[in-house]
């Protein structure tokens, strides 16, 4: 029995034959052209690394070829384009009327259409993934025979994430009337987290003090998939040990789940779809106000943004506040009216109803726009308790501390309230980005520098903070300063930006070191030669840890650095531990220098790199005693 | 077979059909005939199931016709701007419906190809000319197997050669099967040689709805004669319209053609002749008073 005859024998078939096999023989070049691609970019590229493998240094194997290939790649960004294409392709019909009219006066229901024209398109998607894995393990299987899992856990990667775009593709499609919007929508949605995150860093910006590059979204989001996708969901690969390993499959799975509860939801939209409503903007008229005030309020404020730091005069904060108001309003009216144009397919829009609720958006906008400028939320003012805050972390000119003592935490909000108390002085003579306008009463005015406060509250909410400051108060400036530098002279305070909050618990030991030492060329040029200075004898890097940790002690990091060309020392450490065990607080530099390797039951690394210092004694003492280099003025530390 | 019961459909605040009621017998050959705009091809796309109504409801052999294939299956719709996938070609066109219907009559399909020996049917169906397309359609739609015919301005556009070729297709399977047919037209002279019913729409209505036979028997025109002045008529027999030429008076009158001749008979006129009426003096004496925009496109 033929599988046709199977599913036609069904009395309640949700699937159509004829509609799939109609799909399959028309968009067979997409899915041919998607082969190409994936065939280009894996078994092709894959057999040419093997041809070239001479070329490549002694350790890297066909096996470490394999497996570099698949965990670079970025495979979300084609799945994500080739799912809209190929949902236009096999729901284009419902775009013109004639096409939607004909095929919904044949005998067979909306829900038979969809299930079939969704499978379709999926399988127009995952058979060329599915071949493109095929040929791939054909490739390797000669050469790299213990890496066919990858190949495989990739095309379960590409197809979970293909069904997550595709389901997102079909329901824009379903919620548009036309090709251009549907991509535009898919567009849209897809990137709407990001951008709406640069929007509110932007409004953050201009309307708070210490609210400046606070982007709160720079890490990957589940709301932004493409690039959560790209980051959370692939192949790892210890650098040090060559393991490799799957990671984010519940992620991934996530998605999966997230991606068929969307294409329900676009079966739903189907079922009660208007078919008259092909070639229009949308295919539900009430979503109409809702893409006209959403138009509105990213792309109003998107673009007065952009008219308020386009023109950098330096001018004052409150001037770049009144540029972007009167920016929103003209851009408001004219994304307002041009969004109803798409919707109504005409210029003639400029009715009494739309002019009515085009007014009412604006007021709104104004009004929030009142709101976030006078403060009414207390975001600019507000310093967090310090018996609230559970770790902080501040950052200044290229220093850091960290630190969880309730004193050093009140000693931070104290600072910080000192701050706040200046606001009104940096809205007058700051753009808010630390550029200092033109003085207007000729008294000269000090630049502070940038201070950054990132605070873990004991909720677990984060509270961050970026202050650029300049102030005609020589006493306020002194205090700043008198304060940064009793926290840069914070021993514990410093280790803890290093090593973390409980360094003191874990048994941090020195793994590997280097020295890149200044040397001038017979140019006279200077340039950084760290090719024989590297250290891993166990005695010596215990050596030199121990020399480092006395150098912090004696506080020979909390001065400014003299000589630009000073040696560096990259020192490496690992503790026994998880990284879960290591403690540091939101913002802290310690977070992303943190390695991960499970061997000997779990082993955490990290590295710093220090510039010494003519202050360094005990550090310039150890290199000297290892032999790393023959005598101080090797290090270039001291200044003439 | 169909049976419309007070059917409103509004599109953004416009109402394309008002109430509409509209009945097609079984074996019908009914023609729907209204002006552009009068809402002919939107209630065709109700009938067929591809719009959904606000409000009314739509019946076809007594069962709804939205979202139900059992009774999709008994028609075929042949619409005025008709829809081929792009690069198909008949032979693909049809192995698609053959799919679809599940009566589709393969042996009919080879049976016609002799009908339509102009269509190629191995080239792109996009790349022939409209009539072609045409041919093509009803070719396709009558190897469906239908019991009902759809067919929406069938021969708009059509050169008076095509168009004596497609009627005549038609009528063939009516005769040998006995398929109802709704047909639409913006001219009522294109139906009037076909037609055993029609229904004239205007303004999403169905203004008058008749079978042809009560027609011609309600509305009869007489030219009559009389030595002195005319005596008035019985009160059964109304005049709907009356024109006098010297002593010849021309009447339209509400009765059977045998009643008003034998009512004026008795009258002993000089000269008494019944006269054959078209389709259109009956509807426009029929409408009466009914807006004028409909007189115009029927004459």
């Amino acid at each position: 029995m033929s599988w046709e005859v199977w599913i036609m024998q069904s009395k309640i078939s949700f699937f159509n034959p004829t509609v799939c096999k109609k799909n399959l023989t028309r968009f067979w070049p997409f899915a041919l052209l998607y082969l190409v691609y994936l065939i280009i970019v894996h078994p092709l590229v894959i057999y040419t690394s093997f041809n070239q493998l001479i070329y490549y240094s002694s350790d890297t194997t066909a096996e470490s070829l394999v497996y570099s290939h698949f965990v670079d790649m970025t495979e979300p960004v084609s799945i994500f384009l080739a799912a809209i294409v190929m949902a236009i392709a096999v729901f284009g019909y419902l775009y013109q009327s004639r096409s939607a009219n004909m095929i919904h006066t044949l005998p067979v229901t909306r829900t038979q259409l969809y299930v079939t024209n969704y499978v379709s398109g999926l399988l127009l998607l995952i058979v060329p993934q599915f071949l493109g894995a095929l040929l791939t393990n054909l490739v390797i299987l000669d050469r790299a025979a213990d890496t066919t899992w990858i190949v495989w856990g990739w095309f379960g990667v590409t197809a979970g994430e293909t069904l997550f775009f595709y389901s997102f593709a079909v329901l824009m499609v379903m919620f548009t009337g036309q090709l251009l919007a549907a991509g535009l929508f898919y567009l849209i949605w897809n990137f709407l987290y990001i951008v709406t995150v640069f929007l509110i860093d932007g409004m953050g910006t201009l309307f708070f003090y210490g609210m400046s590059d606070n982007l709160i979204g720079t890490n990957a989001h589940p709301l932004f998939p493409l690039f959560y996708l790209i980051r959370k969901v692939g192949f790892d690969r210890n650098s040090l040990t060559g393991e490799v390993w799957s990671r984010g499959f519940g992620v991934l799975l996530a998605y999966m789940l997230v991606g068929v509860v969307f294409a329900v939801l676009a079966w739903w939209i189907y079922e009660h779809r208007r078919i008259e409503c092909a070639g229009d903007f949308l295919s539900m008229k009430w979503t109409a106000p809702v893409f006209r005030w959403g138009v509105v309020l990213v792309g109003g404020i998107g673009c007065a943004l952009f008219v308020a730091y386009i023109i950098s005069d330096y001018s004052s904060w409150n001037m770049r506040v009144a540029r972007f108001v009167i920016a929103l309003i003209l851009f408001s009216v004219a994304l307002f009216f041009a969004s109803e144009m798409f919707i109504e397919k005409s210029f003639r829009v400029f009715h009494k109803r739309m002019i009515v609720e085009c007014v009412s958006c604006v007021a709104v906008l104004l009004v929030g726009t009142a709101l976030l400028h006078f403060d009414v939320f207390g975001v600019e003012s507000y310093v967090p308790q310090a018996e609230n805050v559970a770790m902080v972390c501040v950052q200044w000119e290229d220093r850091e501390v960290d630190f969880e003592d309730p004193e050093k935490i009140g000693e931070v909000t104290a600072l910080h309230q000192l701050m706040v108390d200046h606001l009104d002085e940096q809205k007058k003579y700051t753009d808010g980005n630390g550029n200092e306008t033109a003085p207007t009463d000729g008294i000269e005015q000090t630049y502070i520098g940038y201070v950054s406060i990132d605070y873990t509250m004991k909720n677990g909410k984060v509270v961050k903070r970026n202050y650029y400051s300049t102030t005609k108060d020589e006493s306020y400036a002194e205090q700043v300063d008198g304060q940064l530098q009793a926290f840069a002279a914070d021993e514990d305070g410093f280790l803890s930006s290093v090593l973390g909050l409980n360094y003191k618990e874990l048994d941090w030991k020195a793994s590997y070191a280097y020295v890149s030492l200044p040397v001038v060329d017979p140019n006279g040029n200077w340039y950084y030669d760290d090719s024989e200075t590297d250290i891993s004898d166990p005695g010596q890097l215990q050596k030199l840890y121990e020399a480092w940790l006395a150098d912090v002690k004696a506080g020979a990091f909390t001065g400014n650095d003299l000589s630009s060309m000073a040696a560096e020392l990259s020192l490496q450490f690992e503790t026994k531990a998880d990284l879960a065990d290591v403690r540091y607080p939101s913002g802290s530099s310690v977070s992303y220098r943190l390695d991960y390797y499970d061997t000997n039951g779990g082993v955490v690394s990290n590295s710093t790199n220090i510039y010494l210092n003519d202050r360094c004694t005990h550090l310039i003492q150890a290199l000297i005693d290892i032999g790393a280099v023959k005598n101080a003025g090797d290090l270039n530390v001291s200044v003439e | 077979m169909i049976q419309i019961t007070d059917v409103v459909k509004d599109f953004d605040g416009f109402r394309a059909l008002n109430h509409l009621n509209m009945h097609v017998p079984k074996g019908a050959i009914y023609g729907l005939v209204g002006p552009n705009g009068a809402g002919k091809s939107t209630i065709i796309r109700h009938i067929t199931g591809a719009y959904h109504q606000d409000l009314g409801e739509i019946r076809i052999d007594g069962e709804p016709v939205y979202e139900n294939p059992k009774v999709k299956e008994k028609f075929s719709y042949i619409p005025d701007d008709i829809f081929y996938f792009m690069q198909a070609n008949t032979l693909d066109m049809m192995k698609f419906y053959k799919g679809i219907y599940k009566k589709f009559d393969m042996d009919l399909f080879h049976a016609l190809a002799d009908c339509f020996p102009a269509v190629d049917v191995r080239r792109n169906i996009r790349s022939l000319s409209k009539g072609m397309q045409k041919q093509v359609a009803f070719w396709l739609a009558i190897c469906c197997r239908p019991e009902l015919l759809i067919l929406d301005e069938p021969v708009d556009g059509l050169d008076p050669v095509m168009r004596r070729q497609i009627w005549s297709i038609i009528m063939g399977d009516v005769a040998e099967h006995g398929t109802t047919v709704l047909v639409s037209s913006h001219n009522l002279r294109e139906l009037e040689d076909v037609c055993d019913h029609v229904g004239i729409m205007n303004d999403g209505k169905i203004l008058i709805e008749r079978s042809l036979s009560d027609l011609q028997g309600s509305v009869t025109k007489v030219q009559v004669a009389f030595d002195g002045e005319m005596s008035a008529l019985p009160e059964h027999i109304k005049v709907l319209h009356q024109t006098i030429a010297g002593r010849v008076h021309t009447l339209i009158v509400k009765s059977e053609p045998q009643e008003a001749q034998r009512v004026l008979a008795a009258m002993n006129p000089i000269l008494l002749d019944v006269l054959p009426l078209t389709l259109e003096e009956i509807f426009i004496y029929e409408l009466g008073g009914v807006d004028y925009a409909v007189k115009d496109f029927l004459f």
